[in-house]
């Protein structure tokens, strides 16, 4: 993510959506990114940009500039994320009957295991989709998006050590699908 | 190095690239004499890394910027609403106390003005009564004459 001076911030904050929309180019590529990566589907991850840069535009003003406005950006994008997928899953569980559930895990199956002849953007996402949110997001974050261990932390409001766990529990299981699924 | 650090270099500092050279040989040297860790290393630079490294940028499309536009002009004009509502309300409230006042004042200044009619009306009409019982109560006697009508043609004709 490119750095924002504090004067583009400014103006944003009271009002100037020039300035707005520069800062939606310099951050709309993470924010997309970890939407997609954490949502799982292209649709959802729309919804949840837009919901970020609203949610942006909005606490523009309560920004204090106490903490790098890229790490704010962070917070709100993870945090959004998390619980815009965490609502979606929560309603499809809910719409879903028992009979449609497995439906759906057959679907799931059939959607996870030709993984010889998928792209590595296609394994990534399904590998991804294999794992729980916060694991998926600090993957996201840390292997895809290259923040540091501190920035996560920061980010999603968790002890360093949550982060290291959750990154590791999760290459771990990315592993354990690949080995399954033979594609080693 | 044993085993379970060799794994825990593995999944953190060496997929992260943040792996100082003298952990590396260590780390070269278990896995030159511990199968399991090689397998794991083997798979590692096969499976996982190649998948983090072609990730391409993901970009989102145009219609995003329009939806947040559009996004920030309403929530605009609800919060504006909201203050037009929140100074209806007040300005609504500030009437319904007024007239809830005056209300109350004239309530006040009718029940006043009823209350002092009501009592001129009663000391006229004990008067009139003290006045009637002692007519009533005249027996001819001379000391009428004491206690007298207070008017002087009542006397004469009485």
């Amino acid at each position: 993510m490119q750095e924002i001076t504090k004067d583009i911030i400014l103006k944003a904050a009271k009002g100037d959506m020039e300035s707005f929309k520069q800062i939606y180019q310099h951050t709309n590529s993470f924010v997309y990114s970890v939407a997609l990566r954490v949502s799982g589907n292209r649709e959802d991850a729309k919804e949840i940009t837009q919901d970020v840069f609203i949610r942006i535009y909005r606490k523009l003003n309560s920004f204090m500039f106490q903490s790098s406005f890229k790490t704010w950006v962070y917070r709100i994008t993870a945090n959004t994320a998390i619980n815009s997928a965490k609502k979606a899953q929560r309603q499809r569980k809910s719409l879903l009957s028992y009979d449609d559930d497995i439906k759906l895990k057959q679907h799931v199956e059939e959607k996870y295991s030709p993984m010889r002849n998928d792209t590595s953007s296609q394994l990534l996402d399904k590998l991804l989709r294999g794992l729980d949110l916060n694991q998926r997001a600090c993957i996201t974050l840390r292997s895809i998006e290259g923040l540091s261990y501190r920035q996560i932390a920061k980010a999603l409001r968790v002890n360093i050590n949550t982060v290291r766990t959750r990154i590791r529990r999760a290459r771990e299981s990315m592993m354990g699908q690949l080995q399954e699924r033979g594609s080693l | 190095m044993k085993c379970k650090q060799s794994k825990e270099t593995l999944f953190m500092g060496y997929i992260d690239g943040t792996i100082s050279t003298g952990l590396m040989k260590e780390l070269d040297r278990h896995i030159s004499v511990c199968a399991s860790c090689r397998d794991l290393k083997n798979s590692i630079d096969k499976g996982l890394l190649p998948l983090f490294r072609h990730v391409q940028p993901e970009l989102p499309a145009d219609e995003i910027w329009q939806g947040i536009r559009s996004g920030i002009a309403s929530r605009e004009q609800l919060s504006e609403s909201k203050v037009f509502g929140t100074r209806h309300f007040w300005r609504k409230s500030i009437f319904a106390f007024a007239a809830a006042a005056a209300l109350i004042f004239i309530v006040i200044t009718f029940k006043a003005i009823n209350t002092s009619q009501r009592l001129a009306v009663n000391n006229f009409l004990s008067q009139e009564g003290h006045f009637l019982y002692s007519l009533s109560s005249y027996n001819g006697d001379e000391d009428f004459n004491q206690t007298g009508f207070g008017t002087t043609i009542e006397e004469y004709f009485l």
